[in-house]
């Protein structure tokens, strides 16, 4: 953690489905200005914690401080409003409507009609996604609804961005492009990224967190992280000598 | 091209709304006018359904249920004061009110799409059942006797505001109608352009990202049900007007099933759609009726498998489309 005051921070947050725990006593900080990932085989809990800081699943115990203010059961709509924008794991898009018409419900926070307009066409530009403006959210491959989407979390200018698998289905060149974007996008604000690309995690993150069955396993650069023992058992099993993710 | 597709479609509404308001009353017999009167009312009502399932993406079963409020509460209302200004408003508010209650309850419970279907269709069903028992002169208000399943007959007219002497006749409620028509038309369209409109369009594309995007989706949802009840509720004010009568059966589930079927032929997700759907849909109805040709519901179901097999998202879609596929290549196809 990079600030002195975490922007974020979970004190034994829990979420159950029946008897599975799938968040399971979480206490986790990130700075302001920091850019975190946070990696975990499938089903360690990463996509649930996201969904319980964005207010879409209720946490069944913990608490969440976001900049200081207790957000924990909170709605989607009210924790957005404090300034958190996630991007889904599958794109969220509204996709009947064009790829402009997308991005400028997302600058509601601008003001006047001609800030708004302004805006748009500035993360149109940034997702380089501008001649595509007019098309239907619904027609772009899939590399493109991910920058769209994109697009939608940076429109407000959030303080903390949520990223689940941004890269999920891209090819390596998109890859690369989105974490050039992504490092982009961390000049001065809070980045936390879900992500199973190595390639990716090495090109942006600061510190990584390990998610292991609901759990925390271990929090450290990606070197380090990536050289535990314990990670690589996680993800290859015990005994085996293999590189992480 | 979409500049012109939406210029063209206004000045088609503009049009249609200039030959209903100032040719047809000059070129057709006062019972034309009668027949048409009834037709653009129920326009009104497949306009709610237009607004709150086509573009709120809310498929509410219980539009009849605010059409037949607004009836009745205008009838008990104007029957009472002897006057229609405040009986009209009063037509408004109280389904709009409904809209809002009933509302509140099922966007703040987070009751899913299929849910809400069946409690607006339980909620129509409740009046017809709950009015339907009401014969007997122990159910009155003030000086309306309810009736039961007879109705009210007898509903005064919609008279010049302040001078219930001067009512409106047959000619004047077909003018009356068709302006309320247009405005409400009118009115919709112009809420769609702004960012509330919008928004609701967003909702219904995508209601979780519009959440997390801030948008109080519940407080949108409950916004449009009241606009829609509020409309629905002025449509049953000008059929209880028109044929001086109200009865239960507004609130029946063939009526609820009829409106839902103007507002899919014409084309879920338009406001023209609607109003052609409803306006196509009751004429062939009326028409087949007096010949006496085949029975009205057989054709019409016909006719709605046959618009489901070859025009699934209705009349005005499926025409768009046909345009869009007959227009030269190059063009913009949208």
């Amino acid at each position: 953690m990079t600030g002195a005051t975490p922007l974020l921070e979970t004190a034994s947050l829990t979420r159950r489905f029946g008897g599975v725990i799938a968040v399971h006593e979480v206490d986790f900080q990130v700075g302001d200005g920091e850019l975190r990932c946070l990696i975990g085989p499938n089903g360690a809990g990463k996509s649930t914690f996201f969904r319980c800081l964005s207010g879409q699943l209720r946490p069944t115990a913990g608490r969440i401080r976001l900049a200081g203010h207790d957000i924990t059961g909170d709605g989607p709509h009210a924790i957005a409003r404090r300034g958190v924008a996630i991007k889904t794991q599958v794109p969220a898009l509204f996709d009947g409507l064009s790829v402009d018409e997308n991005v400028r419900l997302a600058t509601w926070r601008c003001g006047s009609r001609a800030a708004r307009r302004r805006r748009t066409e500035e993360v149109l530009a940034t997702i380089g996604l501008a001649r595509q403006a007019s098309r239907p959210a619904g027609e772009l491959p899939h590399g493109q609804r991910q920058w769209l989407e994109l697009g939608l979390v940076i429109a407000g200018d959030p303080q903390l961005m949520l990223l689940d698998e941004p890269t999920a289905g891209m090819t390596r060149r998109e890859v690369a492009e989105t974490a050039d974007l992504v490092r982009r996008l961390a000049e001065g604000r809070t980045i936390i990224a879900v992500e199973h690309d190595i390639q990716f995690i090495r090109m942006v993150a600061d510190t990584v967190t390990v998610f292991h069955q609901g759990r925390i396993l271990t929090e450290g650069t990606v070197d380090a992280v990536l050289q535990d023992r314990a990670v690589r058992d996680v993800y290859l099993g015990h005994g085996r000598n293999a590189r992480a993710c | 091209m979409n500049w012109l597709r939406d210029r063209t479609g206004l000045l088609g509404a503009g049009v249609a709304g200039a030959v209903l308001i100032a040719v047809v009353p000059a070129a057709t017999e006062v019972y034309v006018q009668f027949e048409l009167t009834l037709f653009l009312i129920f326009a009104i009502l497949a306009l709610s359904l237009a607004w709150v399932w086509g573009f709120g993406g809310i498929l509410s079963f219980g539009q009849s249920a605010f059409f037949g409020l607004g009836a009745y509460t205008f009838a008990v209302a104007v029957i009472n004061l002897g006057e229609s200004t405040l009986p009209i408003l009063l037509g408004v508010l109280v389904p709009a009110l409904l809209a809002g209650l009933l509302g509140y309850f099922l966007f703040w419970r987070r009751i899913s799409d299929v849910y809400l279907a069946v409690i607006t269709l339980a909620v129509s069903l409740i009046f017809y059942y709950l009015i339907g028992a009401s014969a007997g002169s122990q159910y009155r208000i003030g000086a309306a006797l309810l009736g039961g399943y007879n109705g009210i007959p007898s509903v005064p007219p919609i008279n010049v505001p302040g001078a219930p002497e001067q009512p409106l006749v047959y000619g004047d409620l077909y003018i009356l109608t068709a302006i309320v028509l247009a405005i409400v038309y009118g009115g919709l369209r112009w809420l769609l352009a702004t960012d509330f409109g919008r928004v609701v369009v967003a909702i219904r594309e995508n209601e979780e990202r519009a959440q997390l995007l801030g948008y109080d989706v519940r407080m949108r949802k409950l916004a449009v049900f009241v606009i829609g009840g509020g409309i629905a509720g002025l449509a049953g004010v000008l059929f209880a007007a028109w044929g001086a009568y109200v009865s239960p059966n507004v609130f029946s589930m063939t009526f609820t099933a009829q409106i839902i079927v103007w507002v899919l032929v014409g084309g879920l997700g338009t406001l023209s759609g609607a109003v052609i759907g409803c306006v196509l849909v009751q004429a062939v109805m009326t028409w087949l009726g007096e010949a006496k040709l085949a029975d009205t519901n057989l054709v019409l179901g016909a006719g709605f498998v046959l618009l489901v097999l070859f025009a699934r998202r209705g009349l005005v879609p499926g025409l768009r489309d046909l345009l869009a596929r007959i227009r030269p290549p190059g063009r913009d196809p949208r």
